[in-house]
């Protein structure tokens, strides 16, 4: 049984404007010291999920539908102080902007003592000395005299230590992590990254990591969860994701990260932007901007399915695509091919310094590699 | 993991393709409608679904209404005529202000019709012309002559008459301590408390705001000095500087206003100086002056407007502040004549029989109308306000969490 | 700027501020046509020529106004706000005299404010955009348009001269009886509604404002509960605003004792204040305006620092 378990999580905001279905029949799970990544644009449901599993979804949003299992038990049926147990001590959460995730009134130290006092049965003393090893474990020089410093007195990486340090302050199993970086500078954030990571390794805790910068992802994760529209439109391994994209809107997303050196005049894009979420298109909901879009797709919701089998796999953790060129529905084929020069990690064994070609699928064909065209490294 | 990934080039994935579909796709999110409807149209419309600014409104304009109607207004030509041109004049700088280039015509027009209000202004007081009376607005709503004392005329009509005695559809309200009709007063006093909350305010913001626009725009020096300013004039009780300006300066309608402006622009100029000093540091200022607009314009066409907001709602607020203030002075029976019909004046007598303890008769319908009074216009107002307030703030709330990921 | 020389700073500005202070209140009386001899002349058929020249002198009314500012901010920074041309008397004993039940009064009305204003801004924030607000908010509007005037009056005669429960306050009570609170029930009420309401409205939106923030939901992430959020987290954030509007609050009650001081015969400044408009007795005025300004201004000072004491990015 994984760590945690999501099926069809349907969430709602009833605004004036409408209702939006900021997350539609969402399913995925992450297994014990993972670490899973969502990723997708502004407005795909991404950061809506995270506050979900805290059951923080305030009017005028409602989860309307589904189940969130941690560790088996269904957390949107658990009381107010159940889910108060499990906040904070069992599943954290860490924000964007830690400036602002800090109550400028009380001290840092102050604030990460509270979580602890709060949910262990520790005494004050012990509970300060834990805060203060806690942000000497996260990197934060002279943690002892530091601890009665209040949010302002911190640089921004700092806060976000900080932040991280409260989080894990109950030693929590996950930990969730709303773009934790994206405020920060690239500097920093690789620092903050590699702690993030080292933290998660030490503490045995699961990472959800949501963040719309594939280069993160790459660097952090092991699985990943792409998100568009408030609905999974592929889940895979990093490498799988990465390789061998199978959902069109991946293949898009991988498509226009800039490369230097690329013989083309023009940065790539992904046409048209993410829909209102009050209006969804008919069918799938990404039809609109597919190259490869065809009646079929703005006729029939595409579930997510295995790209090998066709099988469903919207509730498990394997490798899923919703796409109906993986259901055998689609007339044309998903005309993309995925160059890799250099080392193709999954090919190990097989030679290295090869060029590989991997090619999408063409309508009810297996993927095809191709090997060895004797390049040069 | 291999830390030697390799690098990925996606081909194929032609966005052309999508461009080129003639299958209407989906409008980007909304992104061209939101952008059309002006923030004060979503305004409005959030104003409107506001139920208790709603009937506020109402209320208001229906005193509005009331106070122009209650009795005739009379008017020399020369004030028509000096109204008509400043009402021309700032009619037509509101207009350039939505032309990007005001045309010769155009400013022609605005200095030539404040010329004339300035002429006709000037004309009135030295040689005294005043031109003939004109009757400009000939309803009576009142059924009676406020001032008129009916029992001189009617013997059976007494002083101090309760609705009950002198006849419910006669005298509604009933008679006061003079022998007056009160419904009669009541409704002529509107006329003193509307049109002053709303000229005082009028004024007051236009004075404030100039003031704390031009310390918080140029800041430094120029902004210590209009600050303290501002300081000396918060620094007094307000209704303390009113009397001792009525004191001053006679009772009489201009004397009130200039007694409540005095001390009112102030909160202004601290508002506006407050939102100027925020909005001084956006982007989209600095961009302004790089493109080299003058401060002038910068101020006005650019910080102003997204500044006014607070303004907007203080001024809806302060109008029921300065109705009661006028009617306070009005209830200590300093700036007006005796038996002027102004709903806080009306109280005067009131006061004076209540010391006499208890076994003096009350007149329960002499405190109780234009006390009434003042607390529904004031309330309706204050209505407004709120909703003006809810509707200008909620602008800035968030989209739906669908919007941000 | 680091706390210390912030307060400098302010304390320092303080002396302008009055200056300007004092300078507006002698020109608001001085500058208009006619002198308060001639005030007193008109009001007194017995008046010669002779006997206006002589007060003139008497009373420096013959000086180039400028230097009668100066003469007179000379002895009021003595302690002599002059002589109450009626009666003869000194000022400043007028002044000290009655300042005790003007501060009692402003005082129960101050506090009878917070004491509703705070419970229910906050139950009004927490509640917010349901029920329970919609309806304080009502109530607060209502405290509000409420002239304080007409309030007393009701209030008046209702409960003095209807039912009798209350008499007005006899001379010569002594303060700090404990009758006292009884003779302040009803003006306290009535100066003290207006200023309710409007804190109230200034907690509900400073709280509200403040729960929106993200540290709250940090805090609720963490699973503290509610009360624990709201009491702890949200209200210090909040009080940090409010107190500055609270000591704002004091220009507003003493205009409030003015009126209120009329209506119930209360024996405090205010009364005299307005007894000193009816009888053109400038030196009260005058001397009255610039003591209670002094008050507002020093306030507004305790206000800042609080301000700049409670909330620890200034402080630090």
């Amino acid at each position: 049984m994984a760590l945690l378990e999501v099926e069809d999580l349907v969430v709602r905001f009833y605004t004036e404007e409408g209702v939006v279905t900021a997350v539609d029949g969402l399913s995925f799970e992450i297994t014990r010291g993972e670490k899973f990544g969502v990723v997708g644009e502004s407005g795909a449901g991404k950061s809506v999920t995270a506050m979900s599993l805290l059951r923080l979804i305030e009017s005028p949003g409602r989860i309307e539908s589904g189940e969130i299992r941690f560790k088996g038990k269904n957390l949107l049926e658990m009381t107010e102080s159940e889910i108060r147990n499990v906040r904070g001590n069992e599943i954290a959460m860490i924000f964007q902007d830690a400036q602002t995730a800090l109550n400028p009134v009380y001290t840092v130290g102050d604030q990460i003592s509270e979580s602890i006092r709060h949910h262990m049965d520790f005494t004050d003393r012990e509970a300060k000395n834990r805060a203060v090893r806690l942000l000497d474990e996260v990197g934060i020089p002279e943690a002892e005299e530091r601890y009665d410093d209040y949010p302002h007195q911190f640089s921004g990486g700092m806060q976000q230590r900080a932040v991280i340090a409260m989080a894990l302050s109950c030693d929590p199993d996950l930990l969730i992590a709303d773009e934790p970086t994206t405020a920060l500078d690239v500097t920093i954030e690789a620092k903050i990254l590699e702690q993030l990571e080292d933290l998660a390794e030490e503490f045995d805790t699961a990472v959800q990591l949501i963040t719309h910068d594939l280069g993160v992802i790459a660097e952090v994760c092991d699985r990943v969860m792409v998100m568009y529209a408030g609905k999974a439109v592929e889940k895979a391994s990093v490498e799988d994701l990465y390789y061998d994209p199978k959902h069109p809107y991946t293949v898009g997303l991988m498509g226009s990260i800039p490369r230097v050196g690329g013989d083309s005049a023009r940065l790539q894009t992904i046409p048209g932007r993410m829909p209102d979420l009050i209006d969804l298109p008919s069918g799938c909901s990404f039809h609109p901007r597919c190259p490869y879009a065809e009646e079929a797709c703005a006729r029939t919701e595409p579930p997510l399915v295995d790209p090998e089998t066709g099988g469903n796999v919207a509730a498990t953790g394997e490798r899923g695509a919703a796409c109906l060129a993986y259901t055998g529905d689609l007339a044309g084929s998903l005309d993309y091919e995925v160059e890799v020069r250099g080392d193709d990690p999954r090919a190990e064994g097989e030679g290295s310094g090869d060029n590989l070609r991997t090619e999408g699928r063409r309508g009810g064909d297996k993927p095809r590699t191709e090997g060895g065209r004797g390049g040069e490294r | 993991m291999s830390t030697e990934r390799g690098r990925i080039t996606i081909e194929g994935f032609d966005p052309e393709v999508v461009r080129e579909r003639e299958t209407p796709t989906q409008e980007p999110a909304g992104a061209t409608d939101v952008a059309v409807e002006s923030r004060w149209a979503r305004a409005w419309r959030r104003f409107r679904r506001n139920r208790s600014a709603m009937v506020g409104l109402v209320i208001v304009a229906f005193m509005a209404t009331v106070a122009v109607f209650a009795m005739p207004i009379s008017l020399t030509l020369s004030t028509i005529g000096i109204i008509l041109s400043l009402a021309v004049a700032l009619g037509l700088s509101v207009l350039s202000r939505f032309r990007r280039r005001a045309s010769t015509l155009l400013k022609a027009g605005i200095y030539g019709s404040a010329a004339l209000a300035l002429l006709l202004a000037v004309a009135r007081y030295y040689p005294g012309l005043t031109g003939p009376s004109l009757t400009v607005q000939p309803i009576q709503l009142a059924p009676y002559d406020p001032e008129t004392l009916l029992w001189i005329d009617d013997p059976s009509m007494e002083r101090d008459m309760s609705p009950r005695e002198a006849g419910l559809f006669d005298h509604p309200f009933g008679t006061d301590s003079e022998g007056r009709d009160m419904f009669s007063r009541v409704i002529a006093g509107s006329r003193w408390s509307v049109s002053i909350g709303f000229v005082v305010v009028t004024i007051a913001s236009i004075i404030g705001v100039a003031w704390g626009g031009i310390a918080g725009y140029y800041g430094s020096l120029v902004d210590e000095v209009m600050m303290r300013i501002v300081d000396v004039v918060f620094a007094f009780p307000a209704l303390l500087l009113a009397l001792v300006i009525v004191f001053q300066l006679g009772g009489g309608y201009f004397q009130l206003v200039a007694a409540f402006v005095i001390p009112g622009w102030a909160i202004y100029a601290r508002l506006i100086r407050g939102e100027v000093l925020k909005t001084k540091e956006m982007e989209f200022v600095t961009a302004a002056r790089a493109l080299g607009a003058r401060d002038r314009s910068v101020i006005f066409r650019h910080i102003v407007p997204n500044s006014i907001t607070p303004v907007v709602v203080q001024a809806s607020l302060n109008v029921g502040t300065v109705v009661i203030g006028v009617a306070a002075l009005g209830f200590l029976g300093i700036g007006f004549e005796a038996g002027t019909p102004e709903w806080g004046h009306m109280l005067t007598n009131v006061r004076e029989s209540l010391i006499r303890g208890p076994g003096a008769s009350i007149n329960w319908w002499q405190t109780f109308f234009p006390g009434a009074a003042i607390f529904t216009f004031v309330m309706a107002m204050n209505l407004v306000g709120d909703g003006i307030n809810d509707a200008l703030d909620a602008q800035e709330d968030i989209e739906p969490i669908g919007g941000g990921g | 700027m680091s706390l210390r020389r912030f307060i400098l700073y302010r304390i320092l500005s303080f002396i302008p501020i009055m200056v300007g202070v004092s300078v507006l209140t002698f020109a608001l009386i001085h500058l208009t046509p006619g002198d308060p001899v001639s005030l007193i002349a008109s009001g007194n058929p017995d008046f010669s020529a002779a006997d206006e020249a002589r007060l003139r002198a008497r009373y420096g009314l013959d000086e180039p106004v400028v230097q009668q500012y100066f003469t007179w901010m000379g002895n009021v920074l003595q302690g002599d706000f002059g002589i109450v041309y009626s009666t003869d008397r000194a000022v400043e004993d007028l002044i000290v005299r009655r300042l005790p039940e003007t501060i009692t009064l402003g005082l129960f009305g101050w506090v009878f404010a917070l004491l509703i204003a705070i419970p229910t801004g906050i139950y009004a924030a927490v509640r917010k955009d349901q029920l329970g607000d919609d309806f304080s908010r009502i109530v607060a509007l209502s405290g509000i348009s409420l002239p304080n005037f007409w309030l007393g009056l009701m209030l008046l005669s209702i409960f003095a001269v209807t039912l009798g429960w209350w008499n007005v306050l006899p001379p010569n009570t002594k303060l700090y009886h404990p009758d006292m609170l009884y003779y302040l029930i009803l003006p306290g009420i009535t100066i003290g509604t207006a200023s309710a309401a409007t804190m109230m409205r200034i907690m509900r939106s400073a709280m509200a404002e403040e729960m929106n923030k993200e540290y709250v939901t940090t805090a609720r992430a963490k699973g503290l509960p509610e009360r624990t959020v709201i009491l702890k987290h949200v209200l210090r954030n909040s009080l940090i605003s409010v107190t500055t509007a609270a000591a704002f609050l004091t220009a507003s009650i003493f205009s409030g004792a003015i009126v209120v001081e009329v209506i119930f015969s209360w024996p405090g400044l205010g009364l005299e204040f307005y007894d000193a408009i009816l009888l053109r007795e400038i030196n009260v005025i005058m001397g009255i305006t610039l003591f209670l300004s002094a008050v507002i201004i020093l306030m507004n000072l305790l206000a800042d620092i609080a301000y700049a004491f409670l909330d620890p990015r200034i402080r630090y």
